[in-house]
């Protein structure tokens, strides 16, 4: 063992330094990704494909070997759920043609929700045990910028953009322990920050903390994004509370938060690109 | 055959290899969540290559592979798995030529030590920038390590196979 650090091997260790020193100024400097990520992402990303189409593929023969009772079932519950909602959509366009026109009597401005959203399939699903990222299809070509909210095709927030190269893009998810986001509670208006957990992360939850002591939370309520700082568009669905806590310090509450996106097996997201809301 | 054209061809080989095994990361492991978690074979390979290889090729190759890892995976910070792959093949190598030979013995000692001190690493930045839930990950370090073990019976083989057949070329 006595020559467990030769000159040869000190030399290789500094090299390997060197590398990490250039490539951490390199994703520095860069405004989207480093250049030889970007390459590598460029290289990479027909093979993500391949694999996505591969595993999307057998995963789908596996679902209709398996899953094909639980399916069914889930058809019949969904098209109650949709009988459901019909009956609230009828209830909501009279609302909102109520509030147009109480809104022209008060002088009020109009309400606007316009995002611009661009479509990406979800081509590599980062199952480390140590964080929670998606690398999708769309990159920089497509205007896809880093601190772009991401959503389901229903609106559920999945995460953030955090890297974005030419034709690729990676997402850190509302679960990863990194993830912080302002959020409110919908209900009751209580106000506080969505953030990932590491210990509630491979269980598939988040963390709201910083609600304060009398904040209304209760087991059930819709957790949505603040808005606040114009940073992220508001009123994005993040989840529902599963569980009420009181944090270690006995004063404090958090709430665990079940996300609404199913974030393992999402196969297509929408990148929100730019934004404008007015309320 | 020249040494050199040799060289290119052997590690030409490795490489191939390696990309297979990328493959079965992201087509097969990836998918498996055994008692929750997921296997994370690559610090296995520059383990295992540089057990073959000693302490002064080793190390080469474990480089080379964790620059590629730093370009196609996330790590703690920018070139974390350069320099831990890089420590991984210089310990490797040296333990193969001073303690145990290399072997299936060896292998487990060594992709056992790859796996649990690139885990270790990644606690240790984890804990000096302030976070907690260090036993936590201290218990996916041992339960990623453990189940990453078995894929030893892939690995293992598949390198070996090169070593022997390039070095009888040669």
């Amino acid at each position: 063992m006595k020559n467990l650090f030769t000159k040869y091997g000190l030399m290789l260790l500094s090299l390997a330094a060197a590398v990490a020193v250039i490539l951490s100024v390199m994703a520095f400097f860069a405004t989207s990704s480093a250049a030889f990520p970007n390459l590598a992402g460029i290289i990479a990303s027909p093979f993500r494909a391949a694999s996505a189409a591969v595993t999307g593929k057998v995963g789908g023969w596996l679902d209709y070997l398996t899953e094909y009772d639980r399916l069914k079932e889930e058809n019949e519950e969904l098209k109650r759920q949709i009988a459901g909602m019909e009956e609230t959509i009828r209830q909501a366009e009279y609302d909102r043609d109520e509030n147009q026109r109480l809104r022209e009597v008060a002088g009020l401005r109009e309400q606007r929700r316009e995002l611009s959203l661009e479509s990406a399939r979800v081509v590599k699903q980062d199952a480390s045990n140590w964080e929670s990222l998606l690398t999708v299809d769309k990159g920089t070509s497509c205007g896809v910028e880093v601190g772009d909210c991401v959503i389901t095709e229903t609106g559920c927030l999945v995460g953030v953009v955090t890297e974005a190269g030419y034709n690729w893009s990676t997402i850190r998810t509302i679960l990863d322990s990194e993830s912080s986001m302002g959020a409110l509670v919908f209900r009751s208006g209580a106000s506080a920050l969505a953030q990932g957990d590491f210990a509630l992360m491979g269980q598939g939850l988040l963390k709201l903390n910083y609600m304060g002591t009398d904040a209304d939370v209760v087991s059930g309520d819709l957790v949505v994004t603040s808005g606040v700082g114009g940073y992220y568009p508001s009123q994005l669905v993040i989840g529902y509370v599963s569980e009420v806590g009181t944090g270690d310090d006995g004063l404090s509450q958090y709430a665990v938060i079940t996300p609404q996106a199913e974030i393992p097996s999402l196969v297509q997201v929408f990148i929100v690109t730019d934004f404008t809301i007015v309320d | 055959m020249l040494p050199k054209s040799y060289l290119v061809f052997k590690w030409t080989v490795y490489a191939l290899a390696t990309l297979l095994l990328f493959g079965l990361q992201s087509l097969v492991l990836d998918q498996l969540h055994p008692f929750g978690l997921t296997p994370f074979l690559y610090p296995m390979l520059p383990a295992v290559a540089a057990m073959y290889e000693g302490s002064r090729r080793g190390p080469a190759f474990a480089l080379a592979l964790g620059v590629v890892c730093d370009l196609i995976l996330s790590g703690p910070f920018e070139g974390f798995f350069t320099l831990v792959f890089t420590l991984i093949g210089i310990v490797s190598g040296v333990v193969a030529e001073n303690a145990i030979s290399p072997g299936f013995l060896c292998g487990l000692v060594v992709s056992g030590g790859a796996l649990l001190g690139t885990a270790g690493m990644r606690i240790l930045i984890h804990a000096l920038s302030g976070g907690g839930y260090l036993a936590l990950m201290a218990q996916i370090a041992l339960g990623e390590t453990l189940i990453t073990l078995p894929a030893i019976v892939v690995v293992l083989p598949l390198y070996r196979v090169i070593h022997r057949r390039c070095a009888s070329d040669y």
